[in-house]
Order: structure tokens, then C-alpha cells, then sequence
């Protein structure tokens, strides 16, 4: 049985990826900032026994070594992490004030890209060291379609989620000597709470004509390709970069 | 911009006819006895008022309350919950705008409807006292005042006394950055955020500096002249502009203030010290998100029928304030 730990994992694209892992087996610590009713909530829904809630403000990515500690300490070790927190905010760059511009910048490539390398390496040096030894661990990372569509509105979060589509690249040839395999997701347009507001009337109509399927895509499509990154047959994919669009942006 | 060359919206435009037709819309063109009588008219459920400001959503139940302040009279309260919400979600507490002498927290019907049921949180209006009778710092004090006592009474209100959040438009956006930094001077309940719907931050003469006041030639929605005349109401003799209880952009230190998401608009003699405002409050560490719509003319949430961007703008609200709440916004 395989320990999972997904940060942001009480709502959205993260509740999918939880509930897809637990489903699978595994066990699950299920990351969120604060306020664990969601996070409990979901904990009490999902198949399999044994998972954990845990809290971390990511928006100081050094907050990243207390959650991985947090989670071998509840979970006795981790084999795959799945890097899903993030933070979006639009600040188009023609209306937003400087100090407002590299406040959001700091904002977004804190919890986007920065917590994604510090979790990287907290979670490689539990693997490298652990009894076992590092081979079978997994490292997913959810990107974005933005980093390569652009996000003209939120550009430090199309750049955070390509540095992180980077980050994983780079740490797919650096962990495979470990037997570490490293990949992404770069969702589109997903249907989940945070988003529902954007997705009424022409606007919406508009996000969902941008693939030929005409709609948006559902968290636990996103899942589904999490899933197979995490899992024991994903060794040869390592660094790749699995779109999830329906076809509304080819590259 | 140049606000003089750029076309309106063809909604603006009919606002701005609308509103410049009915002289009972412009407070500087109001005497004594038409701003009395303007004071005492509750907007009646049908007309064209009623039209324009929009209505609550249906799923949303209000009621009203009221609690005893300390001036003696009880301050009237309307109170917004989602008929499908359970108890215990987050406390909104919401300010009208109209220039501390004019409004009603009926006015905000159609945002407070939409904050009430996108969060599943309580939202608390406060029909608080207004100039001239009641001159500053009436209404700070009445806002403040329902703050403490609604922080005291959330379990009652049904909302979680650890995410209270303060919004307002125009004054009441004023009022509502005014209460934060009260809040955290006086050791009050802590804030999760605050929502600056175009905000007056500075009432001090300064504003005539600011390109937005000097652009504000075609005076939709707000003139210059109305402005003047709302500050003459609300402050009267002998008071300091400079109070940051006035004037929050004279406030010495802003860190450690809720995140805050600070609405502007193009068409707004106001959007430049709003956007100060937001510069100060990132300045000082404070988490700010800036939504600014140009094309928008001051008070365009209160228009959803005309102002194509309230809807956009009324999301962006609603997902800031969800995620500083810590809530899935519906």
C-alpha cells in the first residue's frame, strides 16, 4: 500500500486526485491551508481506511519541510507526492501598479513553483534515505495548459506552471538514477467550484467552444492522468507532460 | 485614459441619462428638505429604481434585526442568508454606500444576495446613521460598533466568529477599511478580509491633484461638485481631514490589515486613490488584489443591469473573498 501525499488536496482538481489514489489503494494525506472541515469532510467520503488530513500555508514554500515531516510522521513515509497546490490571480499588466504586479508575482512563484521544489527536495531526501531505499517513489506535478496557451490576465501563473512543467523535466533525469520517476499534468479549463462563476453566461460559452468537445474538462479527467503518472507502470513516461485540454490547445 | 475620447457603453450611457434626468440623484444639486426627503424614502419594490439596482437572487432569504447601540437607539440591521446554507459559515459584514448622507442597505440587495449565496455566509447590513444629522464619526462608530457586537453574537447570526470579513461600496467602502484599522488599533475581532468597492480614501482636498478628479469631466454617476458637497455633510466644521478615521490613506501604518480585494473604475473620480490605496496596502505587506474596470462609472455594482462588468466584477469579489474565507464558492 502506497503513502500519497497531494497538496491542496481538499477541494477541486486536488479532491479528485485524493479520491482517485484512495480508490486505487493507496493512502492518502490530503493537504489543505487551513480550515480542515472540507479536507475531513472528503477524508470521511473516500474509499480505504488510514488517511490523513494535514496543514501547511504554502504561500512560505519553507513551510514545505514541516508538511513533509508532518506526513511520514502520520503516514510512516511517503511514495508519491503530487504537487497540486497553486494560486491564481489575474493582474493584467496594463491596469496593475508595480508594487501590486511583483507583490502577485512573489505570490504566485511562491506556492506555484517554489513549494513544488522544496517539497521535491524534502520528499527525494525522505525517499534516498528511507530503509528501502528511493526506487518506486513518484513525483507528479500539476501545471497548466496556460504555459503554453499564455495566461494574458495571469501571467505569473502561466510562467510559475512552466517553470514547474521545467521543474519536473529537469528532476525526471535527475532522480532516475534513484528509480524516481517525474511527471506532469497540464490541465485546461476544469470544471470545479473556484471556477463556476467564470463559467455562466457568454463567457462561459466562450471557455467551453475552446475545445471541439464544447465543454470543459472534470477534475477527475485531470485524476485519471495523475493516476498513471503515479503509478508502477509510469517509468518510462518519466518527463513527460500529459496534456488534459480536449483538444483546446495542441502543441 | 482619456476619459473624454473613449465612447460609453451603450448601458453607462442610458445610466448617466437616467441619473442626470432625476435631480434627486445628484446630492450637490439637493437642498435641505429634498435630501430629508431623501433620507426618509425607502425604495419601494417596484419602478425604476428597484429596476436598476437589481434584486436578490432567489434562494436567498432576508430578514431584519436590529441590536442597541450604544448611542442609545437601536441600529437596524438586514441580514442575508442562503436558504440551503447550513450554520457556521463565514460573517460578511456589509456597508452601503451614498456618501454618508444618502443609501440604504437596501440599495445593496443584489451583491449582498449574491455574497450571501456563493459563500453560504451570513451577511450583515448595517443601516447606520448618516450625515449631516449625524455627522462623522457617527457612522465609523455604528459600523464599528456592529462589528463588535456581531463577532459577539455570530453563533446566534449562525455565522463562524473566526472568519468575519468586512466589505462596502463607495462610503461604505470607506467605512469598511476604516473598521479594519480600528480593529486591529483596538484589539477587536480579527478580520479575514476586506472587500474596497471604490473606495474614498482620502477626503482631504488632495483629491483635486489626482488625474482621475481632473479627467471626471462628463461626472457620470458622481461629479466632482457631489463629492465636495458629500465630504461638506459628513464632516462639517472643524474636523481633520487628515483623521485616518476620515481619510484611511493617512493612516500611519496599514501591515498587519486583512486581504483585501480593492474594486476601481475608469469612469470614477475616485479610481486613483483607490488604487493609492491598494499601492499603500500591498506596500505594507497586506495581500491586495486589484480589479479595475474602465470602462465602469462610479457606483456601476449597484447597476447590474446596465454596467456589463458587474457581473465580472461581482465574481472576482466573490472568489477573493472565498478563498481568504476558506470556503468552495458555489
Amino acid at each position: 500500500m502506497r503513502r500519497v501525499l497531494v497538496t491542496g488536496g481538499s477541494r477541486g482538481i486536488g479532491a479528485a486526485i485524493v479520491t482517485a489514489m484512495a480508490a486505487g489503494g493507496d493512502r492518502v494525506a490530503i493537504h489543505c491551508r487551513a480550515g480542515v472541515q472540507a479536507a475531513q469532510a472528503l477524508r470521511a467520503r473516500i474509499a480505504g481506511t488510514g488517511h490523513v488530513v494535514v496543514t501547511a500555508d504554502l504561500s512560505d514554500a519553507d513551510a514545505a519541510t514541516g508538511l513533509v515531516e508532518q506526513t511520514v510522521r502520520a503516514l510512516g513515509g511517503i511514495d508519491v507526492l503530487v504537487h497540486n497546490a497553486g494560486h491564481y490571480e489575474e493582474q493584467p499588466i496594463d491596469t496593475t501598479p508595480y508594487a501590486l504586479w511583483m507583490a502577485g508575482w512573489r505570490r504566485m512563484l511562491e506556492v506555484n513553483l517554489l513549494a513544488a521544489a522544496a517539497l521535491a527536495h524534502q520528499v527525494v531526501d525522505h525517499l534516498v534515505h528511507r530503509p528501502e531505499g528511493p526506487t518506486g517513489g513518484r513525483i507528479v506535478m500539476v501545471g497548466s495548459r496556460g504555459a503554453y496557451r499564455g495566461e494574458p490576465e495571469a501571467t505569473a501563473y502561466g510562467a510559475s506552471k512552466a517553470g514547474l512543467h521545467a521543474l519536473a523535466q529537469s528532476l525526471a533525469v535527475a532522480l532516475a538514477p534513484h528509480g524516481i520517476a517525474v511527471g506532469a499534468v497540464a490541465p485546461g479549463f476544469i470544471r470545479t467550484e473556484m471556477s463556476a462563476n467564470r463559467l455562466s453566461g457568454a463567457a462561459g460559452d466562450a471557455i467551453r467552444a475552446q475545445s471541439p468537445y464544447q465543454r470543459v474538462g472534470e477534475p477527475a479527467e485531470v485524476a485519471a492522468a495523475v493516476a498513471w503518472l503515479a503509478s508502477p507502470a509510469a517509468t518510462w513516461t518519466t518527463g513527460t507532460v500529459i496534456d488534459v485540454n480536449g483538444a483546446s490547445y495542441l502543441r | 485614459m482619456n476619459q473624454d475620447r473613449e465612447p460609453l457603453l451603450p448601458g453607462v450611457r442610458l445610466l448617466d441619462r437616467i441619473m442626470k434626468a432625476n435631480p434627486a440623484s445628484s446630492i450637490s444639486r439637493m437642498d435641505a428638505a429634498a435630501l430629508a426627503k431623501a433620507q426618509t424614502t425607502a425604495i419601494p419594490d417596484r419602478g425604476v429604481a428597484a429596476f436598476l439596482l437589481g434584486r436578490a437572487k432567489r434562494g436567498v432569504t432576508i430578514t431584519t434585526s436590529d441590536f442597541p447601540a450604544s448611542h442609545g437607539a437601536r441600529l437596524p440591521l438586514r441580514i442575508y442568508r442562503s436558504r440551503d446554507a447550513a450554520t457556521g459559515g463565514p460573517l460578511v459584514l456589509n456597508f452601503h454606500g451614498g456618501g454618508f448622507a444618502l443609501g440604504s442597505p437596501r440599495m445593496c440587495d443584489w451583491i449582498c444576495g449574491i455574497v450571501a449565496t456563493r459563500l453560504a455566509a451570513v451577511v450583515v447590513s448595517v443601516d447606520y446613521r448618516l450625515a449631516p444629522t449625524h455627522r462623522f464619526p457617527a457612522a465609523v462608530e455604528d459600523c464599528y460598533e456592529t462589528l463588535t457586537w456581531a463577532a459577539e453574537h455570530a453563533g446566534d447570526l449562525g455565522g463562524d466568529p473566526d472568519r468575519i470579513a468586512v466589505m462596502g461600496d463607495s462610503a461604505g467602502a470607506n467605512l469598511a477599511t476604516v473598521v479594519a484599522i480600528m480593529s486591529r488599533e483596538e484589539g477587536g475581532p480579527r478580520l479575514a478580509h476586506q472587500t474596497l468597492i471604490y473606495p474614498p480614501t482620502d477626503l482631504t482636498e488632495n483629491v483635486r491633484q489626482t488625474r482621475s478628479y481632473q479627467d471626471n469631466t462628463r461626472s457620470i454617476v458622481l461629479s466632482n461638485e457631489d463629492m465636495a458637497a458629500f465630504n461638506a455633510l459628513y464632516l462639517g466644521e472643524g474636523t481633520d481631514a487628515r483623521d485616518w478615521r476620515v481619510s484611511p490613506a493617512y493612516a500611519k501604518d496599514l501591515a498587519g490589515l486583512p486581504p483585501a480585494v480593492v474594486v476601481v473604475a475608469g469612469l470614477d473620480p475616485l479610481h486613483d486613490m483607490g488604487v493609492a490605496y491598494a499601492e499603500a496596502l500591498t506596500a505594507a505587506g497586506v495581500p491586495v488584489t486589484l480589479k479595475d474596470y474602465p470602462r465602469m462609472p462610479h457606483g456601476f455594482l449597484s447597476f447590474p443591469r446596465l454596467c456589463r462588468d458587474s457581473g465580472p466584477a461581482t465574481a472576482a469579489i466573490v472568489a477573493a473573498q472565498a478563498a481568504a474565507l476558506r470556503v468552495a464558492a458555489r
